[in-house]
């Protein structure tokens, strides 16, 4: 029988840690380990499918932070440990770790962005030696928004941790979007770095011209980008962007190739 | 008219060796009983065949009507009880028999469930097969077992186009299992059978293998010296008709045939791909408003059925083939289709293989260019992909057919010199842009030309959905009935020209605005594609349906047209002209 890569298999949920009112993590048992910066078809039959990143894994487990933001994602949110959900995957390339090593390493994440680079901060936290340095800056609209809470807490003590907010000021975190943050970081003193950019189209696209303006060569600039899909498999269309689907040789791009290559 | 009803004479070959098969397991499988004592005497195997490689068939027959003419003397009761000596070491033979399992003749301790046992179960698992309650009890690699498994085979290459794969089959499963060991056993069943019944099953048994052997060979090798042939014919209207009738039996028949109330905006009825019956069911004086993909890539599918607990997707089990009325065009379509769904992402699309490998292609030479046509600019006016093509206009039907299964039908009309005929110059003539270098798409993506020529566009999608290349959907779930917990997850056709295309969480949409979309969809269609995939083919294949569709009347050949002097302006240096 041929294999058919377009029906998804139920999946039992382990539990759900709740990060604001429209964030949970579900953690969801699964013998197919992610690769950093991968992704699922999340689905409820009756309801439909969409493509969620792997935010963390474990022993026969992985885990989804979704941001409850329409039918789908309203219809997983009524779910509860013990309910099945349903997968398809692991799709998508991953981000470049290999090329990370011995250098110094700048993530810079705004909100639910802060999911696909949770799985490579952690393997980063858990081998300190592999990289240099990581810098790590991560924005919210404001305190009630903050993700990972727990997970942030442990980046401060091995990563230089940013954690802002928009234009709350509040007790421990900055004040500010994620770009009045990049000057912070001594890009220009590296010897040799990757910076990874994760969030909505337009924060990527000016913490990029932020990044560069500070002295960041565009080539070393990796980010993800987040578009329509309805298959994962290269079949549906929606995710094409010129030449490239989205799904197969993405979602990670360097920015070099991106920024000229991946216009709408 | 010596080939007419070759096909049907193939499909009776297959079911009279099915039936033989059936009776041999039979044989095996328990003691004999009256009713199927009776069954043997008055069924009458064949023997018009001479080849000396049957001697042992033929020695066999004789003993067996002998056997049945002279009353040899043997009860039932006699039978039943050297079945059991023989086949199971009962009573005297003191645990000595002819054991009938391949593992025991082919491993090297002579055992029951070896080697052997496991690949016949792997076998029998890979097409599916449950076991059917009388031999349930039996092993895998239980003659009696084996034998129905041929007979199985032959059944299901009787109801299925592709013939030789299934003879091959066949042939596979006879020689390196039932011939491999079921003639030694036959000898042995010499040496412990009591009675001349079951020493003259043995002897029957081998040569009838041996018979079965060499007719699938004579069958493979004329099948194999067809299939490169190419042959041309003549025949009359009614003749056609007769032999689209007997195609039917194992094809569906797909053809450009009119829905008439279904009017399209400009005329009197619409012209899509429909089943057609007769010859004068498909329309030929007028393009199909919709191509051919709508075939085999329905507007609406489903892809699985689910409930609360699992999505199951459900095979259609048509065994009937596919074939395809088809223009030039439209048939290097299908090669820009097969490159998204069977190719792209190193995956293939099962629900779109399913159908794509039941196809046939019936080539329809085009009688003339039609008013949108530029399919000679885009290189898609010939092709030399079909199984037979024909030319229908006139009042005598021509065709060539390049595909040996179609020779048994055709195969029997009047030779004629005949090879279907390209159109060679279109009305429209369309220049691709000249995109040299992929540094240039900055500027051809901000040129200014997008807007005008997309100023009349209403984002209606009608352009993707008559295009016999566009290939994108969505997947909607579906419930049976409301509040139902059962329902399916079904694929649409989508269109890059709605802005809800590229809609995502939150009211986002990547490309908004009808120039925006028109950008996408004229790249893709000349040049996207083609810098994917490489070779020389664009997506677009100049069937010129979009713009015979366009309630706007926007044409898409003038929109390439335009863009190629835009791109020659950027190519020479100079400013977009206003
Ligand atoms: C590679 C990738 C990784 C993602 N990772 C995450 C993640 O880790 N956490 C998270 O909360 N969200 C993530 N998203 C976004 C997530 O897919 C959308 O929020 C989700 O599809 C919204 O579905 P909905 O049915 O709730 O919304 P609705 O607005 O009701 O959407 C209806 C349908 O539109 C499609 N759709 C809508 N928005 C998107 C979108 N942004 N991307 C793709 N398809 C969409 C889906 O097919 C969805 O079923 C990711 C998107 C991509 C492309
Ligand atoms: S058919 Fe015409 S109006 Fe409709 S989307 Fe296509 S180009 Fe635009
Ligand atoms: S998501 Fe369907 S092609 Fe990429």
């Amino acid at each position: 029988m041929e294999q058919n890569v377009l029906v998804p298999q139920p999946h039992r949920i382990l539990n759900i840690r709740r990060h604001t009112k429209t964030e949970c993590t579900f953690r969801v048992a699964c013998d197919t380990e992610p690769g950093f910066g991968q992704f699922f078809m999340l689905s409820l039959p009756k309801v439909g499918e969409a493509p969620i990143s792997a935010s963390g894994k474990g022993r026969g487990y992985v885990e989804f932070t979704i941001r409850n933001v329409g039918l789908l994602t309203q219809a997983i949110f009524d779910l509860e440990p013990g309910n099945s959900i349903f997968l398809r995957g692991p799709y998508g390339n991953q981000f470049p770790v290999k090329q990370f090593e011995n250098k110094d390493l700048l993530i810079i994440c705004g909100g639910t962005g802060m999911a696909p680079i949770l799985t490579m901060a952690n393997h980063f936290y858990d081998h300190p030696e592999v990289c240099k340095s990581v810098h790590i800056i991560s924005g919210f609209k404001n305190a009630d928004a903050v993700l990972f809470r727990d997970e942030i807490e442990k980046f401060q003590s091995r990563f230089h941790m940013i954690t802002t907010l928009d234009s709350e000021v509040v007790e421990g975190f900055e004040t500010g979007m994620v770009t009045a943050h990049i000057g912070k970081v001594p890009i220009r003193s590296f010897d040799d770095y990757n910076i990874v950019i994760v969030g909505p189209p337009v924060m990527m696209h000016f913490a990029a011209l932020e990044c560069v303006k500070n002295g960041a060569e565009e080539s070393k600039i990796w980010v993800s980008f987040e578009r329509k899909m309805c298959c994962g498999v290269g079949k549906c269309g929606h995710c094409k962007i010129h030449d490239t689907y989205v799904c197969l040789e993405g979602p990670v791009f360097n920015y070099s190739d991106a920024k000229d290559k991946l216009m709408d | 008219m010596i080939n007419t009803g070759k096909k049907a004479e193939f499909k009776q070959l297959m079911l009279n060796r099915r039936n033989l098969y059936h009776l041999f397991s039979r044989l095996f499988q328990k003691e004999v009983d009256q009713a199927f004592y009776d069954q043997l005497r008055a069924i009458t195997f064949p023997s018009h065949r001479e080849e000396n490689a049957l001697t042992e068939f033929k020695d066999a027959l004789l003993r067996l009507n002998e056997y049945f003419e002279y009353d040899a003397g043997e009860s039932l009761d006699d039978l039943a009880a050297d079945y059991a000596k023989t086949f199971l070491g009962a009573g005297s033979a003191q645990g000595a028999a002819a054991f009938p399992y391949e593992s025991v003749y082919t491993s090297p301790k002579h055992v029951m469930m070896q080697d052997a046992w496991n690949q016949v179960c792997d076998i029998y698992e890979s097409k599916g097969i449950e076991r059917n309650e009388e031999s349930a009890d039996l092993l895998e690699d239980h003659i009696a077992v084996e034998l129905d498994f041929m007979a199985f085979l032959c059944d299901e290459t009787s109801r299925f186009t592709e013939t030789l794969a299934g003879l091959e089959e066949q042939k596979e499963f006879l020689n390196r299992h039932l011939l491999n060991w079921a003639p030694g056993f036959c000898l042995d069943i010499k040496v412990h059978a009591d009675t001349e019944f079951y020493r003259m099953v043995g002897q029957l048994t081998t040569g009838f293998l041996q018979l079965d052997s060499f007719i699938l060979d004579q069958m493979i090798n004329a099948r194999k010296a067809r299939t490169m042939c190419s042959q041309s014919f003549r025949m009359s209207r009614a003749r056609m008709d007769e032999i689209l009738t007997e195609l039917q039996t194992e094809y569906r028949i797909y053809a450009p045939r009119l829905i008439e109330d279904r009017g399209s905006w400009e005329d009197g009825g619409l012209v899509r791909y429909q089943e057609i019956g007769a010859l004068d069911d498909i329309v030929l004086d007028r393009q199909s408003d919709f191509s051919m993909k709508e075939v085999l890539y329905p507007v609406s599918q489903t892809i699985f059925r689910f409930d609360e607990n699992s999505c199951v997707e459900t095979v259609s089990s048509d065994p009937k083939g596919i074939i395809l009325f088809a223009r030039p065009c439209d048939i290097n379509g299908l090669k820009r289709l097969d490159n998204m769904f069977l190719a792209n992402g190193g995956m293939s699309d099962v629900y779109y293989k399913r159908m794509r490998d039941k196809v046939k292609i019936f080539l329809m030479e085009c009688p003339q260019s039609w008013e949108s046509c530029f399919c000679v600019s885009m290189g898609t006016n010939r092709t030399e992909y079909y199984s037979a093509a024909f030319h229908l206009h006139g009042e005598e039907i021509l065709l060539e057919v390049k595909d040996a299964e179609f020779i048994d039908y055709f195969g029997g009309e009047t030779p004629a010199d005949y090879a279907p005929a390209f159109i060679e110059e279109n009305q429209k003539k369309v220049r691709v842009p000249d995109i040299k270098d992929p540094s240039r798409l900055r500027e051809i993506f901000n040129l200014e030309f997008w807007k005008t020529c997309s100023e009349e566009c209403i984002s209606c999608g009608g352009c993707n959905t008559v295009c016999p290349t566009c290939s994108c959907f969505d997947t909607v779930d579906f419930l049976n009935q409301e509040n139902s917990r059962k329902g399916e997850r079904r694929r649409i056709w989508s269109s890059c020209m709605l802005p809800d295309f590229s809609r995502t969480a939150g009211g986002n949409i990547a490309r908004k605005r009808a120039d925006q979309m028109m950008r996408f969809k004229t790249m893709h269609k000349v040049y996207d594609y083609k810098a994917r995939f490489g070779g020389n083919e664009h997506m677009c294949v100049g069937c010129g349906r979009c713009i015979q569709r366009c309630p706007k009347e926007i044409s898409f050949a003038d929109t390439i047209n335009q863009l190629s002097e835009e791109v020659d302006r950027l190519n020479a240096g100079q400013p977009e002209q206003e």
